[in-house]
C-alpha cells in the first residue's frame, strides 16, 4: 500500500534543497576568489558544486588573510624546517600544536628584524599578546580527530593539508567532510600516493624536495616534511601496503 | 541484500529520510557562515605541557575536614576533572561527590572577581592596593587602640600547617588564637573519644569486626571521614560469606542506616537507655519503654552483642546528651574487648583536633552583641548561615565595627562584611594536610587563578611585611616559600614530593590553644507531639555545597529528592494527618518554624519528623538562593556537653499547611514490583548458586561466519542454546539477533546491525567479523557492579557529570516556558518534575518489605546506566541509525546523526536514555547549563550536546579511545585494567569494575563470571554488558525477615 502523502512530504524538502544549491554555488564562487597559490591551488580552488563527492558544506579552498603574512614556503623550502618544529605536538597529541610567539622570536629576534611583517610580530611579542591567527582547518565539535594517530601511521601532512610548503597563503586543501575521511578509512591510505602528494621524494637517507636547494639534503631528516617517525632513521622504509583504519562511527563521534 | 522486510505502508526509515533531507539542506546553507574562528597560541610555551594532552597534578581536597588526596586533570591550563590520588593512604584513589564538585567551586560563576569594599552600604569592587591599604590600616587601628586581644579570626577547620601559621600570625599581631570552625564536625563523638581514648578519632577496623552497631554514626554519609570509611566498609562487606553485620540504632534511617541489616528505631535521645541495658545496668523492659523499641528486639540485640566477638560500636549524631551517649558507647567497646582490635586509638586519625564548637560561636555572638569585638576576620566559614537563627549571629555580627571576609563566594557572612579579600580556591593555592599513617598530603595550585583573588596566607604575609613590628618575622615572600622553608627536605625534596602528592612526615604542629566556651544547655526540649531530627546532608553538608549545581542536582541518596527541602514523616502518621507526598507541612519548635513539602518515609519513627540541613540560603550565589528552607531555624540556642548544637531530640508540632509542591525527585517508584532489578541473597544461599548460564557461553568457532552455519541450526549443532524463538539463519530478519556469541558475555548483535557480517555473499565481512584486521570485535566492553559493595553514596553520579559534560537542568531559570507570552516555570527543579534530568548514571533505591509501615525493611541500591545491550531494543527502532552497536560491544549514540525522534528512549526497558530538550549546552539559551566560567570545566574529549538529541552513558568511550591511542603510540596492545570509566574510578566502595569481558586478563572478565552475577531484565534477552552481583543480606538470628529472599526473584 503506497500512500500518496509521501511525495507531498518531499516537496518542502526539495524546495529547500533547490534554494541551498543556489546559495552554496554562490558561496563557492566567492570562495574561489580567494588568493590562490600556484600549481595545486589553481585546481583545488576551482568552483565547486553543492553536491560534489565531498558534499557541499565544506570550507574547502578557504584562505583568509592572516594577521601576519606568514610565508610557509620561506620557512620550509628555504630554511628547511620540519613541520614538527612549529606544530610540535602533531605526533603526540590530538592537537597539532601552534608555535608560541616566543618560538617565532627564537629566530626573529635576530633574523629579518627590519621586515614590516616581523615588526608586527615583534610588537605582539613586546606587548606579550598572542597572535590571533585565523583558523582554517576545523571539523565540527562532535568529531574527535587525533592528529597523532594519523601522523604516526605515516600519513604525510600534505595528504590532508596540501603542499603547505608551497602556499604563500595557506588555504584549506581538503574538504574535511566525512566522506573524504571515510574514503581513506575504508579504502585505505596508500603511502606511495601520500609521498607523491607531499611533493617530496623518498631517498635512502630520508626525504628530499625535488626542487630543493643544494644545502637541504645535509639537514637532519633531509628537509623532512612527513612526520613519519620511522622515516627519520637510517634509510627510509619502502612504502608499506595500503593502510586501512577503523570506520566505526564511535571511532570519531562521541 | 536488503535487511528491511517489505512491509505494508511507508517504511519507517524511508519516511525519516525525506525529513532528513530537508534538515540536511537547511544545515548546509548555514555552514560557511559560522563566523571566523581564531587560533590563539601561547606567548611563551609553558614547560612540560603538550596541548591536547592532560597533565595531572597532585593536591589535597578541602571540601570537608578529611582532606583526601586528589589528582587534578589539567588540559591546556584548565583543571577539568578531579580524581582520587591512588598514592594517598586515606582515599586510595577514590573520591566522593563533594570532592568531585570542588571544580564547581573553582569555576563558580558567582565567585568574587576581586576585592570588594563596602561603600555607602553596598559592597563594590576595589583594587588590591586599596583593599590591602585598608586592611593594614584597620589592623593598625585595632592595635593602636589596644583592642587587638579582642579581635577574632574564624577559619574553616582544616588540618595542616596553615592553622599553626595563622595562629603565629595572630600572636604576632597580639590577637587570640583563631576559631577553627566546622559546622558539620562530629563534636560529641570527638569529645567522647578524647575522654575515652585520649585521641579525637581512633582508627576503625571494619574488617576485624563480626558485628557493627552504629548508634547514629553515619559513617557512610557525613560522620568522620566518609571516603576511607566507605572503602574499608565495602572491603569488609565484600567478604560476603563472613561480612560484618550492621545494626543501626536511631530514630531516622540515614544512608548508613539503609545499608544496615537491621534497624532499631530508638526514639531520639533514648540510645543511652539501650546502651545501659547492653551494659547490664538497666533492664530490657526499662530500655524498651524509654526507646520505644519492642523488648524482644532489644533482647535479641543483647544476645547477639554478648555472643559475637569482636564487635564494633560507633556513636554519632547530635542530641542533647550526645556526648554522654558516645562515652557510653566507647565503654561498650572497652567492655567487649574491641579496643585495640576493631577500635585502634594508637592509629588515631589526624584532623579532628582543636575544633571550635557551636558554643564558641554562641559565646562570640554574645560578645559581639555587647560591642566588645573590634574586628572579625572570617575565612572559609559561614557562621551567619550555619548558626541557628536563635543564636542571633547575624545581628551580633553587624555590631562589629569592621568585618573582613576572605570568602571566595558571596555567602551570608561575606555579604555582611566591610571588606572582602577573596581567597584562592583550594585548587589554586598551596597548603598541606596530615594524611594519617605518618604521611603529609601536599596541596598545590593546579592552574592559574580564575579570578583576581589572592591566597589568604599570602595576604597575611603581605600585611605582616607592611607592619613595622612584624616585617622582620616574615622573610619569605609568600606562603609557598614559607612552606618550603618549613619542609624537611627543602625545596628539592618539596618538588620531588609533589609528584606523589604525599610524603612521610608531619605538618607543623600548632602550639597555640584556645579554651572552648562553656556549653550552655538548651532551655528545654519544648513541647509538641513529634520529635525533631535535623541532620547534615550527605551531599550539601552543612550547606557549603548548595552553590554547586552538580550537588543540587544530585538526588539525596535516601530521599532521591534534589533542588528542594523536604520533611520526612512516617507514612502512617502522614495518613493520620491527611498528608500526601508534597503537601506542605509546618514544623514548629520553641525556636522557630519552617514549612516544606512532606516526604512520607518508612525510615523515620512514627513520632519523629526529620529535615536535612544545607538549603535555604539567602545569599551564596544563583544556585543556592531561594532553594528550600534552612532547618537550623528550628534549632534552639544551646548545646550538649561537647558544645555541639542539639540537632535532634527537640519537640515540635507538625501541622498540614496550605499548598503543596510536587517533590523534585528522580525516582518513579520506591518498590521493585517484582521486577528483580535489585537482587539479594543470604550468605547461606551462596553455595547453592548455579554457575552462570547466560554469561560465559563457550564461543563457537568464529572462523566461518557464513550465516547458514552461524544461524540457529548451526548454533544448535554446536550446543549453543538458541536465544529467541525459532528463526533460521537462512531467513534472518531485521532486528533479530545473531546467535553466534562472541567470547565473554554472550552478546548477540542484531543481524541488521552488523553490516556485511551476516551477508553470506559479501567478500568483506566488515568490522563485526572477529577476524577483521581492526580487531574491534575481539573486545566486549563491559561492567560489573557489586551490590554487596555499593552503598548508594552517589559519588559515581557526580563523576559522570564531571567527565561527560552532563548539563544540570534544575536551576530556577532553566524551566520550560509556561505560555507563549514569555512566562516560564521558575520552580527549582521544574525540568526534573517533568522527568527531564540528564543523569546518564543514576542510583536507584528500592525498599523491600515494611509495606505495613511497621515491620523492618531492607534497602537496595542499584547504579543504573546504559546497559550496552548486545541485543539492544533501542537500536532497531532508530530511523536514522543514530544508535547502533559497535563491534567492540558498545551501544553507540551518534549525536550528529540523531534527529530526536526519541523512539529509542521509548523502547529502552532501563530508562537510561536522556533527551536534551532545551539545548543546555548552547550558550545563547536561557537554559544554558554552564555559565562562564563553569564551561571551563567541560571535558574537551566529549561533545557538548545540543538541543534535540538523545544522549546516554557511553561507557566513557572517550577513555577507551584515549587508552587505545596511547597503546597504539607505544606499539602495544591494551593492558588489562590499564584504564577505567569515570564512575568506576571515583567509586569509594569499589563496587564498579569496567573493562574488556572478552579478555580473561581483565578483572571484569573474572567478576562477570561470579555466581552472584545477573543481568537486569535478563528475561528480555537484551544480553546486557552490565553484570550486577547480588547484594548479600546478613539477617540476624531470629530477626523477622524484612526482605524477600532471592528465591522470590
Amino acid at each position: 500500500m503506497k500512500t500518496s502523502w509521501t511525495k507531498w512530504a518531499a516537496v518542502p524538502g526539495l524546495v529547500v534543497i533547490a534554494a541551498a544549491v543556489t546559495a552554496a554555488n554562490a558561496a563557492a564562487q566567492t570562495a574561489a576568489k580567494a588568493p590562490a597559490a600556484p600549481d595545486t591551488a589553481v585546481v583545488l580552488n576551482a568552483a565547486r558544486g553543492a553536491w560534489g563527492w565531498h558534499g557541499g558544506s565544506s570550507a574547502q579552498g578557504y584562505s583568509p588573510e592572516q594577521p601576519i603574512k606568514f610565508p610557509h614556503p620561506t620557512h620550509v623550502q628555504k630554511a628547511g624546517m620540519n613541520c614538527l618544529y612549529c606544530h610540535f605536538s602533531a605526533n603526540k597529541s590530538p592537537d597539532p600544536g601552534l608555535p608560541a610567539v616566543g618560538t617565532c622570536m627564537g629566530c626573529h629576534a635576530v633574523v629579518m628584524t627590519g621586515s614590516p611583517e616581523i615588526k608586527k610580530l615583534t610588537k605582539y611579542w613586546t606587548d606579550k599578546k598572542p597572535i590571533p591567527w585565523v583558523r582554517l582547518h576545523r571539523v565540527p565539535r562532535y568529531v574527535h580527530f587525533p592528529h597523532m594517530r594519523h601522523v604516526n601511521a605515516g600519513v604525510s601532512c600534505q595528504s590532508c593539508h596540501g603542499q603547505v610548503q608551497k602556499m604563500p597563503q595557506v588555504f584549506q586543501y581538503a574538504s574535511l567532510n566525512m566522506g573524504w575521511c571515510v574514503s581513506c578509512h575504508v579504502n585505505g591510505y596508500d603511502p606511495a600516493k601520500g609521498d607523491v602528494a607531499s611533493g617530496y621524494t623518498r631517498t635512502a637517507t630520508g626525504w628530499t624536495l625535488a626542487s630543493a636547494p643544494a644545502n637541504l639534503s645535509s639537514l637532519p631528516g633531509g628537509g623532512l616534511l612527513v612526520a613519519d617517525a620511522r622515516a627519520q632513521g637510517t634509510g627510509a622504509p619502502a612504502p608499506a601496503a595500503v593502510k586501512k583504519a577503523r570506520y566505526d562511527c564511535a571511532s570519531c563521534h562521541f | 541484500m536488503s535487511t528491511e522486510p517489505e512491509s505494508a505502508g511507508v517504511p519507517r526509515r524511508k519516511f525519516l529520510k525525506v525529513l532528513g533531507a530537508t534538515t540536511a539542506a537547511t544545515a548546509l546553507v548555514g555552514c560557511e557562515t559560522d563566523g571566523v574562528q581564531r587560533l590563539i597560541p601561547y606567548v611563551v610555551s609553558p614547560d612540560n605541557t603538550v596541548p591536547g594532552v592532560s597533565t595531572y597534578y597532585t593536591t589535597t581536597c578541602r571540601e570537608c575536614a578529611a582532606a583526601c588526596g586528589i589528582l587534578a586533570e589539567t588540559r591546556d591550563g584548565r583543571t577539568i576533572k578531579l580524581e582520587g590520588n591512588v598514592n594517598h593512604p586515606m582515599n586510595k584513589g577514590a573520591l566522593c561527590a563533594r570532592g568531585q564538585a570542588a571544580l564547581q567551586g573553582l569555576y563558580n560563576p558567582d565567585r568574587y572577581r576581586g576585592p570588594m569594599v563596602r561603600e555607602n552600604g553596598a559592597l563594590v569592587p576595589t583594587t588590591w592596593d586599596k583593599a590591602m591599604m585598608l586592611f593594614n590600616q584597620k589592623l593598625g587601628e585595632v592595635r593602636s587602640k589596644g583592642l587587638a586581644a579582642r579581635a577574632e579570626f574564624i577559619n574553616q577547620h582544616e588540618n595542616g600547617s596553615f592553622p599553626a601559621f595563622l595562629d603565629q600570625w595572630l600572636a604576632n599581631f597580639g590577637m587570640p588564637a583563631h576559631h577553627s570552625y566546622d559546622a558539620e564536625a562530629d563534636l560529641p563523638t570527638i569529645a567522647a573519644n578524647k575522654a575515652s581514648y585520649g585521641v579525637a578519632w581512633p582508627a576503625i577496623d571494619f574488617s576485624k569486626a563480626k558485628l557493627v552497631v552504629s548508634f547514629g554514626a553515619d559513617f557512610l554519609d557525613t560522620w568522620g571521614m566518609p571516603v576511607p570509611q566507605q572503602l574499608a566498609w565495602a572491603d569488609a562487606r565484600a567478604n560476603v560469606a563472613s561480612a560484618p553485620r550492621l545494626i543501626y540504632v536511631g530514630a531516622r534511617r540515614s544512608l548508613t542506616g539503609l545499608n544496615a541489616d537491621e534497624w532499631i528505631a530508638a526514639a531520639p535521645g533514648s540510645e543511652g537507655a539501650i546502651i545501659s541495658y547492653l551494659h547490664g545496668t538497666a533492664t530490657a523492659k526499662a530500655a524498651a519503654e524509654a526507646s520505644g523499641v519492642a523488648q524482644p528486639q532489644l533482647e535479641r540485640l543483647a544476645k547477639e552483642v554478648a555472643s559475637t566477638k569482636p564487635s564494633l560500636f560507633l556513636a554519632g549524631g547530635f542530641g542533647t546528651n550526645a556526648m554522654d551517649m558516645a562515652i557510653a558507647v566507647n565503654d561498650l567497646n572497652k567492655a567487649n574487648g574491641n579496643v585495640g582490635v576493631t577500635v585502634k586509638p594508637a592509629d588515631g586519625a589526624p584532623g579532628f583536633d582543636r575544633l571550635a564548637t557551636a558554643a564558641d560561636m554562641r559565646e562570640l555572638a554574645d560578645r559581639m552583641k555587647g560591642g566588645n569585638v573590634p574586628l572579625v576576620m572570617v575565612r572559609g566559614a559561614n557562621p551567619v548561615y550555619t548558626t541557628p537563627l536563635s543564636v542571633g549571629f547575624s545581628d551580633a555580627f553587624a555590631k562589629v565595627p569592621f568585618k573582613v571576609s576572605f570568602s571566595s563566594y558571596p555567602d551570608e557572612t561575606a555579604a555582611l562584611c566591610d571588606l572582602v579579600l577573596p581567597d584562592h580556591h583550594a585548587l589554586e593555592q598551596w597548603g598541606d594536610a596530615d594524611a594519617g599513617s605518618g604521611m603529609v598530603s601536599l596541596q598545590q595550585p593546579t592552574m592559574d587563578p580564575v579570578f583576581d583573588t589572592k591566597a589568604t596566607a599570602d595576604i597575611l604575609i603581605a600585611a605582616a611585611q607592611a607592619d613595622v613590628g612584624n616585617s622582620s618575622r616574615y622573610v619569605q615572600k609568600d606562603y609557598r616559600s614559607w612552606m618550603i622553608a618549613h619542609f624537611a627536605g627543602g625545596a628539592v625534596g618539596f618538588t620531588k614530593a609533589l609528584a606523589r602528592g604525599v610524603v612521610a612526615g608531619t605538618t607543623l604542629k600548632n602550639g597555640a590553644t584556645r579554651a572552648s566556651a562553656v556549653p550552655k544547655a538548651i532551655a528545654g526540649a519544648g513541647t509538641g507531639a513529634f520529635s525533631l531530627v535535623v541532620f547534615p546532608s550527605p551531599i550539601l553538608g552543612d550547606g557549603r555545597g548548595a552553590n554547586k549545581p552538580w550537588l543540587q542536582e544530585l538526588p539525596d541518596p535516601v530521599s532521591k529528592i534534589c533542588w528542594q527541602s523536604w520533611v520526612e514523616i512516617h507514612p502512617l502518621k502522614a495518613k493520620e494527618l491527611g498528608v500526601e507526598r508534597g503537601d506542605h507541612l509546618t514544623v514548629t519548635t520553641a525556636a522557630g518554624s519552617i514549612t516544606a513539602p512532606a516526604w512520607p518515609y518508612l525510615g523515620v519513627r512514627e513520632d519523629t519528623v526529620a529535615i536535612s540541613l544545607g538549603q535555604g540560603h539567602t545569599a551564596y550565589g544563583r544556585y543556592a538562593v531561594s532553594v528550600g528552607v534552612n532547618a537550623l531555624d528550628l534549632i534552639a540556642a544551646g548545646e550538649d556537653k561537647s558544645g555541639a548544637l542539639a540537632l535532634s531530640g527537640l519537640k515540635c508540632s507538625v501541622v498540614k499547611a496550605a499548598g503543596r509542591s510536587p517533590l523534585v525527585t528522580t525516582e518513579g517508584s520506591a518498590r521493585q514490583h517484582g521486577r528483580g532489578i535489585a537482587q539479594a541473597i543470604m550468605p547461606a544461599q551462596l553455595a547453592t548458586l548455579e554457575p552462570p548460564s547466560l554469561r560465559g557461553e563457550p564461543m563457537p568457532a568464529a572462523s566461518h561466519p557464513a550465516v547458514a552455519e552461524g544461524g540457529e541450526h548451526g548454533a544448535a549443532k554446536k550446543g549453543v542454546v538458541p536465544l529467541v524463538g525459532a528463526y533460521g539463519g537462512e531467513e534472518h530478519r531485521a532486528g533479530n539477533p545473531d546467535t553466534r556469541f562472541g567470547k565473554g558475555l554472550r552478546s548477540p548483535v542484531a543481524a541488521d546491525g552488523q553490516g556485511q557480517y551476516t551477508d553470506s555473499s559479501a567478500k568483506d565481512k566488515g568490522m563485526y567479523d572477529p577476524n577483521h584486521w581492526s580487531g574491534m570485535a575481539k573486545r566486549r566492553w563491559a561492567m560489573t557492579i557489586d551490590l554487596a559493595r555499593c552503598t548508594g553514596c552517589s559519588a559515581c553520579v557526580t563523576a559522570c557529570y564531571s567527565e561527560n559534560n552532563i548539563p544540570t537542568v534544575g536551576a530556577p531559570w532553566q524551566g520550560r516556558a509556561l505560555d507563549p507570552m514569555g512566562g516560564y516555570d521558575k520552580r527549582p527543579g521544574a525540568n526534573i518534575l517533568k522527568g527531564r534530568e540528564m543523569a546518564w548514571l543514576r542510583i536507584e533505591r528500592y525498599f523491600e518489605g515494611g509495606e505495613d509501615g511497621r515491620s523492618d525493611f531492607e534497602t537496595r541500591f542499584v547504579p543504573m546506566m546504559c546497559q550496552h545491550c548486545g541485543n539492544a531494543p533501542c537500536e532497531p527502532v532508530c530511523p536514522v541509525y543514530a544508535t547502533y552497536h559497535s563491534p567492540d560491544g558498545l551501544n553507540v549514540q551518534v549525536y550528529n546523526r540523531c534527529v530526536g525522534t526519541r523512539y529509542c528512549s521509548n523502547n529502552c526497558p532501563y530508562k537510561v536514555r536522556y533527551f536534551n530538550w532545551f539545548g543546555y549546552g548552547e550558550p545563547d539559551r536561557r537554559q544554558y547549563a554552564f555559565p562562564e566560567p563553569l564551561n571551563w570545566q567541560l571535558n574537551p574529549d566529549v561533545t557538548v550536546r545540543g538541543k534535540g538529541v538523545m544522549e546516554k552513558c557511553t561507557f566513557c568511550v572517550q577513555r577507551i579511545r584515549e587508552a587505545e591511542h596511547l597503546a597504539a603510540l607505544e606499539h602495544r596492545e591494551l593492558k588489562a585494567d590499564e584504564f577505567t570509566s569515570a564512575c568506576a574510578q571515583a567509586c569509594p566502595s569499589r563496587a564498579i569494575t569496567f573493562g574488556d569481558a572478552a579478555d580473561d586478563s581483565w578483572s571484569v572478565a573474572k567478576l562477570a563470571m561470579e555466581p552472584r552475577g545477573y543481568h537486569v531484565f535478563e528475561e528480555l534477552n537484551t544480553y546486557t554488558a552490565v553484570v550486577y552481583l547480588k547484594k548479600v543480606n546478613h539477617p540476624g538470628a531470629g530477626q523477622p525477615m524484612a526482605a524477600p529472599t532471592a528465591a522470590e526473584h
